[in-house]
């Protein structure tokens, strides 16, 4: 074929390779696209229980922590979820979609490491106010004993841990053994807010089923319900315990005096 | 009768195909090994300017390297396809073939297989140069290969100790099997071209035999030269 001037045109000519080539080059491209989209999620893993001795307190129950943390897209959840998996049941973990509005605020370690010296304070002070001349040693140092446990808590984040914290304390300054008095393992969740009273936390749900796998006996929650109503700890764990049909007992609490009462009384009233 | 020309040998399109996807996951690779020796350096650096395009490349040279495997399957078994209607004894066949790619089995399925092609390929003058390459790569191919599938297992099974040496050791064996296995494919992709170019075979596999006959028993004759039956 020739073009007016008599010079030869070259076609260009698309053989089946190429075809083939161009697909399987573009099928994994859009992958990767939708792989790198942002689509943030925050993840939990199912609870686990430290003893308050761990953390230089002379007392008998559990605190619960869980591994959370942010994913901005698809590669990355994969990679935490595989990351977890490896160390133990990957259905341990759970992804939930947050809005990137609640990225950054997520992201601040400032705020998660002000939230636990804000509980850890809050415990002190709480357990201080209930010791009187009669019944054993006052914390009277309670800056110190501040300090000393955040020193101790330096590996986690976050306020959850406040209540069982103020529980074992209390146990250290009054010489007593709740676990050991009712034969059961303790443990709970709440974070420790102004009066002694126990705040709304979060990742419930991985804490009840991670307490139910480990053998707790009795887990103590906030009594949020009145706050919060449907979306409060007590309607979630209403709807955990039924949804996996848990065995432990599960017991809200306003306070830790509410608490300390069940345990010395030995009774309690479960969801 | 059977026509066998560059235009018609089994493993013309896939080893085109193959070697394509190769070359451009070879390259992905290149430059994750990049980003992890910047890494490696300065960590803050990397995830100030790098992480988010190192991730890409990673997703996408994994993406690819999965579809390679697939494609190298079934261009190995095309060669020894294209090879043996060179050869009539040549000895693998397309199960062979495949049990020779089985994970354990492949511990001698490779060495085995590549060097069938390179002892094949080398009857070929004219491609016996190039067919010499391939027998040399078998070593490196068994060390970047089974160095690297040992050192993913390691990290996998033990991700709380991983350092930044492991990283870029890995890196280093990945990029390292693959541009193997590139060279391994542009040698024999190159060598099949060769056996099959200008051979036109008016009798079939009696043909192949002959020549490969005429060219072991005088190894001055050119096995090129096809043989008539009177």
């Amino acid at each position: 074929m020739s073009d007016v001037s008599g010079q030869t045109s070259k076609r260009l000519r698309l053989n089946k390779e190429h075809i083939i080539i161009a697909l399987l080059l573009l099928i994994p491209l859009v992958a990767t696209i939708v792989t790198l989209a942002p689509m943030p999620a925050e993840f939990t893993t199912r609870g686990e229980f430290v003893h308050v001795a761990d953390v230089g307190i002379d007392g008998s129950v559990y605190f619960t922590y869980v591994e959370s943390g942010i994913t901005k897209n698809l590669y990355e959840r994969f990679h935490t979820w595989l990351f977890y998996s490896t160390q133990g049941n990957p259905d341990w973990i759970e992804f939930t979609p947050i809005p990137n509005e609640y990225l950054e605020l997520m992201e601040d370690e400032a705020y998660m490491v002000d939230s636990l010296s804000e509980t850890v304070e809050q415990a002190v002070i709480a357990v201080n106010s209930m010791v009187t001349d009669q019944d054993g040693e006052e914390l009277t140092h309670a800056d110190e004993q501040v300090v000393y446990l955040l020193n101790e808590l330096e590996d986690f984040y976050g306020d959850s841990l406040g209540l069982m914290i103020a529980i074992g304390l209390y146990e250290e300054v009054h010489g007593v053994s709740f676990a050991s008095k009712l034969g059961i393992n303790i443990a709970g969740t709440g974070a420790m807010e102004y009066g002694g009273t126990v705040g709304t936390i979060g990742a419930l749900r991985q804490k009840l089923l991670g307490a139910e796998q480990s053998g707790i006996d009795l887990y103590f929650i906030p009594d949020d319900y009145e706050w919060y109503g449907e979306f409060s700890n007590v309607a979630e764990a209403r709807q955990v315990r039924k949804e996996f049909d848990l065995q432990l007992d599960i017991v809200p609490v306003g306070t830790l005096q509410e608490a300390i009462e069940y345990l010395t009384a030995g009774s309690w009233d479960s969801l | 009768m059977q026509q066998i020309n560059d235009s018609t040998y089994p493993s013309k399109i896939i080893g085109t195909v193959h070697k394509a996807l190769l070359s451009v996951t070879t390259a992905c690779f290149s430059f994750v090994l990049i980003f992890t020796i910047i890494f490696y350096v300065d960590h803050q650096t990397y995830f100030q300017h790098f992480s988010t395009i190192d991730d890409a490349f990673m997703t996408y040279g994994s993406l690819l390297y999965y579809i390679n495997i697939v494609t190298f399957l079934i261009w190995i078994i095309r060669v020894h396809q294209a090879i043996q209607l060179r050869y009539s004894d040549y000895p693998i066949t397309v199960g062979g073939g495949i049990i020779r790619m089985i994970p354990i089995i492949n511990i001698w399925g490779l060495g085995s297989t590549f060097s069938t092609i390179g002892d094949y390929l080398g009857r070929h003058s004219a491609i016996q140069r190039l067919a010499s390459h391939i027998p040399r790569l078998i070593v490196p191919l068994y060390i970047a290969v089974f160095g690297t599938n040992a050192v993913n297992r390691i990290l996998l099974r033990n991700p709380e100790s991983i350092t930044s040496d492991m990283i870029l050791f890995a890196s280093i064996l990945d990029v390292a099997s693959l541009g193997v296995y590139l060279w391994l494919t542009i040698a024999i992709t190159k060598g099949v071209r060769g056996l099959h170019a200008n051979v036109s075979d008016v009798h079939g596999e009696h043909e192949a035999d002959e020549a490969s006959e005429t060219h072991s028993q005088d190894s001055n004759s050119d096995p090129n030269q096809p043989t008539l039956n009177s």
